[in-house]
């Protein structure tokens, strides 16, 4: 241990030079960044790039009377004009054979995260009191230059079924292609059901 | 300079005196080795404690509001800042004046600025540093106006974060 008035000295020593050594790590100015926006984003036919779009676009067959109930499936058309993909511009689809469907999940984060789309239909197409089972429509999945079902054929229930999952900061799109199964005999008339797609995210 | 064995025959008071000397140089010296290591490049903090933000805050935008292309996940900002350094210590010295950025985990930001004419352009990244001034310091004070701009990959800021800039004098 060393005497008091020596340690005091060699203190000394210390402080007059810590003192010229004292940066004083304060010395910052301080932005704060906060993260980007969460979004997502889903669109069915027409649409508009990352804005909300009223059109509600309509999916149609003209079954020929002889043809009613044949077992062979109706190739069924949209009112859908949407052919480019908001992605790129890409004349991703072909309407009105087929109908857009793309969607994107954007979250600030390096954790992988899932978005849902789910499709609620009635259970029945009606026509006053006559019905068809809404699934007896299903729609197969495609795309110009990518095959790959990413958002993938099915049938609808008639009720809510599981659509895709959306990886976070990824964006999906596929061309659905719908067709009346036209497997038993109907009452003539115009048969309407409206079906919903739901995307949700954490 | 005295030898310490021939201390043993002045004496005690000189001994003494000498002994306190003696810790008072290591102290010194202990401190000038810290000098060495902390300032060997001859590289000072600036007193910017007078600079701003004109906004405290920042919100990151997507460059794409879709997860698009290869800018798919930059995300970005701009924002203005009062800069103030005290340059008092190094006035009339010739030197070059960098802005720096502590590193960020997991990535890189990306930092460009403009200013009004006293400061330079310039760019950086985190855990680096940029020019900012060359030549003679003049005044006691220097102030400019920057714009500066970040680039960041986008999911690496989940929360709000605080970015410290900082301000080095490097002596020519």
């Amino acid at each position: 241990m060393l005497p008091t008035r020596l340690s005091r000295l060699y203190l000394a020593g210390l402080t007059v030079i810590c003192s010229v050594l004292a940066t004083p790590l304060s010395y910052a100015w301080v932005l704060t960044v906060t993260p980007g926006t969460h979004a997502i984003f889903l669109q069915v036919g027409n649409g508009a790039n990352n804005a909300n779009f009223g059109t509600v676009n309509l999916v149609s067959v003209i079954v020929p009377a002889a043809a009613v109930g044949n077992g062979i499936a109706q190739a069924m058309t949209t009112n859908s004009t949407q052919a480019n993909s908001f992605y790129d511009g890409y004349a991703t689809c072909n309407p009105p054979a087929q109908m857009y469907v793309g969607s994107y999940f954007r979250q600030p984060s390096t954790t992988a995260s899932t978005a849902t789309v789910q499709i609620t239909s009635p259970i029945s197409l009606t026509s006053g009191t006559d019905i068809i089972p809404f699934n007896r429509i299903s729609w197969t999945s495609t795309a110009n230059g990518n095959a790959t079902a990413d958002i993938p054929a099915g049938t609808f229930v008639g009720g809510t079924q599981f659509l895709v999952n959306i990886g976070s900061n990824t964006w999906l799109e596929n061309c659905h292609i719908f067709s009346y199964a036209n497997s038993a005999v109907v009452p003539a008339g115009t048969f309407t059901g409206r079906v919903v797609y739901t995307m949700t995210a954490p | 300079m005295i030898p310490l064995q021939m201390m043993q025959n002045i004496s005690g008071g000189m001994i003494i005196i000498l002994q306190k000397i003696k810790f008072f140089l290591s102290g010194i010296l202990l401190s000038m080795l810290l000098i060495t290591h902390v300032q060997a490049s001859n590289t000072f903090r600036i007193d910017d404690s007078g600079s701003q933000p004109i906004e405290a805050q920042a919100q990151l935008k997507w460059k794409t509001e879709a997860p698009r292309g290869r800018d798919a996940y930059e995300a970005g900002t701009i924002t203005r800042v009062n800069i103030k350094l005290n340059t008092q210590p190094w006035q009339g010295r010739s030197g070059r004046i960098y802005m720096a950025l502590p590193p960020i985990p997991n990535g890189q930001l990306s930092v460009a600025w403009t200013t009004q004419g006293l400061l330079q352009a310039g760019n950086l990244v985190s855990g680096g540093r940029g020019l900012v001034y060359q030549g003679r310091v003049s005044a006691a004070t220097m102030e400019d106006i920057m714009t500066v701009q970040i680039s960041v990959d986008g999911r690496l800021i989940s929360a709000p974060k605080r970015l410290q800039f900082y301000f080095e004098f490097e002596l020519n």
